[in-house]
């Protein structure tokens, strides 16, 4: 009897594999894309675990996962201490993290899809950088001149900031590139240099500014850190992050039109110009608010997109939901890194993503040499 | 009908398109035609809606400008001059975009019409190729291909349907030419209209019903093949001395550069 399900079951699994080999032969990547966003959905649940469980202190994934489901009513293995470093200070890290990952990831493919182009990304074309001047205004403008804003907005003044930021930065680089409908890679490109280098003299301007304690602020903001997650953080950031995420799959079908040009999409019947507005404000509502909590974390947005249409192809349907799930697992994994590697102390977090990420974008950029035609 | 009157375009202030009116009926193959810059590309693509436009252009019967994007993409599929792609897309993806914005039916049915249109554009077997990976001419006919899953019958509940095809057969050979002409004379013969953006003369009189000439964005000439394509009108509009000539059997009428090279 076991020996007979056991061979049903593998004739299943081969008949199931036989399907996929012939769907991706003719073509069609979209059970495969099911398949590895399937294989992202467990991944995702257990980087977060992996996430909760390392560190200093030890904590058991089994005891992560007891505490997890039986809540305070079971009769607990952990001590008080550990419960509150695993809950107090681990969970909102993996939550922040992973939402931040996902958020980049998602700005980035987006953002490609917009400017059909794969080297788009909001850390390489200045929106971070415009995003981070807004951040920057508002924590050392926030105790005078821009003092009511940051009255009535609390903790979301930041985020408010950043979001207007890279805004402004996105629309004046659409400005720039896009002619006609059609966009420049070198103009975008360079746009981008050039809208950065901007922002960042503004920000200097307002670092010289600063006074001591602003300047410390300054410092561990722009460190590029989800070190200092909390609740709170959690609660400025996380709802317009995970907004971004909930609004950017119904755009899929559009920014598919819109890879074969915006005259294109629009004679397939998608609305460009109400497309293009939403995607650009989610961009940098998404950007600003991961800005805004983390400081700068470079190259998730370019590196995840990527890998994945390697493997499931550029559709935005499976990948935009493929890249929410990849970049958070990812920014996980680089975290985890980033405390452990010289524990006790921290290395920010930006340091990994960017040792990762500047050699990758290097090799897009030389596999791509010959199509791209700069 | 598509019915185009006292069209005029600009592009950033600079008149490119000027007072043309023209009507294109139903069941005929319309060619427009005329040197480089005269405008046929501005046109075809204010009568698709792409560009803002002084006139009118109506679409069966209603203005074009008072439509929705996916209304129009309802009744006209556009097949734009070359098109490149930066992201790895498959044949059958691009092709099958076509139905994902217009009335989209079941999996198998969509898998049915893609490997109808791919099969319409002699492609047989280049679903799992990748799209950057084609010759320009596969290329253009994989793009004809999404076109006609967009619009995949000529008459949607008694109304004809309109393909607007922009130089549609510039970059193939001559037996893929013929292909794609036959295909669009068929759609028309089936009720459908066509307007294709041409520059071979010979295949304008070999598959179209009726021609519009333009000339420095003015209309030059409009009418069936035969009134319009004519030495004194040719030498006109293309500034060369060309003759027309006849084939004796059945009088379909051709050109031959020829008879310019003194």
């Amino acid at each position: 009897m076991f020996i007979h399900d056991t061979a049903r079951n593998e004739n299943r699994f081969a008949a199931y594999v036989g399907r996929l080999q012939a769907h991706y032969r003719a073509g069609d990547r979209s059970q495969l894309a099911v398949l590895v966003i399937a294989a992202l959905v467990v991944g995702s649940f257990l980087s977060i675990l992996f996430s909760m469980t390392t560190g200093a202190s030890d904590a058991s994934a089994f005891d992560v996962v007891r505490e997890l489901i039986g809540g305070q009513a079971s009769e607990s293995a952990m001590s008080a201490r550990d419960r509150i470093i695993v809950f107090d200070i681990r969970l909102p890290r993996a939550i922040l993290g992973f939402i931040i990952g996902g958020s980049l990831a998602v700005s980035g493919a987006v953002m490609q899809g917009l400017f059909r182009n794969p080297l788009a990304d909001p850390g390489l074309v200045g929106v971070s950088s415009g995003a981070s001047l807004g951040a920057v205004s508002m924590i050392v403008l926030g105790g005078t001149v821009a003092a009511p804003i940051y009255q009535a907005l609390g903790i979301f003044a930041l985020p408010a900031a950043a979001f207007l930021g890279g805004l402004v930065t996105t629309l004046v680089l659409y400005r720039v590139a896009t002619r006609n409908g059609q966009t420049s890679v070198a103009t975008m490109l360079l746009a981008g240099i050039a809208l950065g280098a901007l922002a960042m003299a503004l920000t200097g301007v307002l670092i010289y500014m600063a006074d001591d304690k602003q300047l410390r602020d300054l410092t561990f903001w722009s460190m590029g850190s989800i070190a200092g997650a909390t609740w709170t953080k959690i609660l400025a950031g996380g709802p317009i992050m995970l907004l971004c995420l909930a609004v950017v799959p119904f755009l899929a079908r559009g920014l598919n039109a819109i890879t074969l040009g915006e005259a294109a999409a629009f004679h397939m019947g998608v609305p460009v110009q109400k497309l293009k507005n939403i995607a650009i404000v989610s961009v940098a509502a998404s950007t600003g608010a991961s800005v805004a909590v983390s400081g700068g974390i470079g190259f998730v947005g370019i590196v995840v997109p990527h890998l994945l249409r390697l493997v499931i192809g550029p559709d935005h349907r499976f990948l935009l939901p493929a890249a929410a799930l990849l970049g958070g697992s990812l920014l996980l994994f680089a975290d985890v890194i980033a405390r452990t590697l010289v524990a006790p102390a921290e290395l920010p977090i930006g340091i990994i993503t960017s040792a990762v990420g500047g050699p990758f974008f290097l090799w897009i950029l030389l596999r791509n040499r010959s199509r791209l035609s700069l | 009908m598509i019915e185009v009157s006292n069209l005029s375009v600009s592009l950033s202030g600079k008149p490119i398109v000027r007072d043309i009116s023209f009507v294109a009926p139903a069941g005929q193959l319309t060619a427009i035609a005329g040197p480089n810059g005269s405008g046929k590309t501005t046109t075809l693509k204010a009568i698709s809606g792409e560009l803002p436009h002084k006139g009118s252009v109506r679409l069966n019967g209603i203005e074009t400008a008072s439509l929705a994007a996916w209304q129009l993409a309802e009744l006209r599929g556009v097949l734009p001059q070359a098109s490149n792609i930066s992201f790895p897309f498959t044949v059958r993806e691009i092709v099958a975009m076509g139905l994902t914005t217009g009335r989209a039916g079941n999996t198998a049915e969509t898998m049915r019409l893609a490997a109808d249109a791919l099969a319409a554009v002699d492609l047989i077997g280049f679903e799992g190729r990748f799209y950057q990976e084609l010759s320009g001419g596969e290329q253009q006919r994989v793009q004809l291909a999404r076109v006609l899953c967009q619009i995949p019958q000529p008459v949607v509940d008694g109304k004809p349907c309109w393909l607007l095809l922009d130089e549609p057969v510039s970059s193939l050979d001559v037996s893929h030419q013929l292909t794609i002409m036959r295909l669009a004379r068929d759609f028309c013969r089936r009720g459908g209209g066509v307007i294709a953006v041409m520059h071979d003369l010979n295949l304008t009189s070999l598959f179209c019903d009726q021609m519009i000439l333009l000339k420095k964005g003015q209309l030059a000439a409009a009418g069936p093949i035969r009134d319009v394509l004519t030495d004194h009108t040719l030498e006109m509009v293309f500034g060369c001395p060309l003759r027309v000539n006849q084939v004796p059997s059945d009088g379909t009428p051709f050109v031959l550069a020829h008879s310019a090279n003194r």
